[in-house]
């Protein structure tokens, strides 16, 4: 009986131990250009491409 | 007493010629101070399309340039470093006319570098590794 209780937690402990987390930290890369509203999007594209024109050292 | 009146008078005169010589000096010098930052753009600028054509710095889907084997030589992190400066402050100031991040403004901006690029060239998609076109 009472070897089968600590049997028991021991067990438990084992299997708690397995489960020891893990803390994945993965930054993914946001695509905030992809998520902005149409309208916004094409403004912001001319716009680009004004700035790219104006700046040929830089592009 | 006529003659220190005509004395300090010329003192004066003196000064405000040495002011005005000064002034006409100090203009130029502030012109010529930022020019050499413009010539150095374009030497940076031809730096790092040659680094480009021998595959060690591409463009990157963030709107800026990186390094294909993760480094470079001194002169052409120099260059990079440069242009990656200028370009952050041409994205700062088309975010603020667009409403948006410059973040995004760097991304719309690589979006369209990337299409650009020439064939044999190496350029770095969101998330993805170094790819040659």
């Amino acid at each position: 009986m009472n070897a089968r209780t600590v049997l028991f937690a021991a067990s438990i402990a084992a299997t708690l131990g397995a489960c020891t987390p893990t803390i994945r930290v993965e930054v993914a890369p946001i695509n905030i250009y992809a998520k902005l509203d149409a309208d916004v999007r094409i403004r912001l594209d001319k716009e680009v491409q004004t700035a790219i024109q104006q700046n040929p050292n830089l592009f | 007493m006529n003659t220190t009146l005509q004395n300090s008078l010329r003192t004066l005169r003196a000064g405000a010629t040495a002011l005005a010589l000064s002034l006409t000096v100090a203009v130029p010098m502030t012109v010529l101070m930022s020019q050499p930052a413009l010539a150095d753009l374009a030497s940076d600028k031809a730096t790092v399309d040659a680094a480009k054509a021998a595959g060690t710095v591409g463009e990157q889907a963030d709107g800026y340039l990186g390094y294909v084997n993760g480094s470079a030589d001194a002169a052409t992190t120099a260059a990079v470093s440069a242009i990656n400066a200028g370009r952050a402050n041409v994205y700062r100031q088309t975010a603020a006319k667009s409403g948006v991040t410059p973040e995004a403004a760097g991304q719309a901006t690589g979006t369209q570098l990337l299409a650009k690029v020439p064939s044999g060239q190496f350029y770095k998609p969101l998330g993805g590794s170094w790819t040659k076109k």
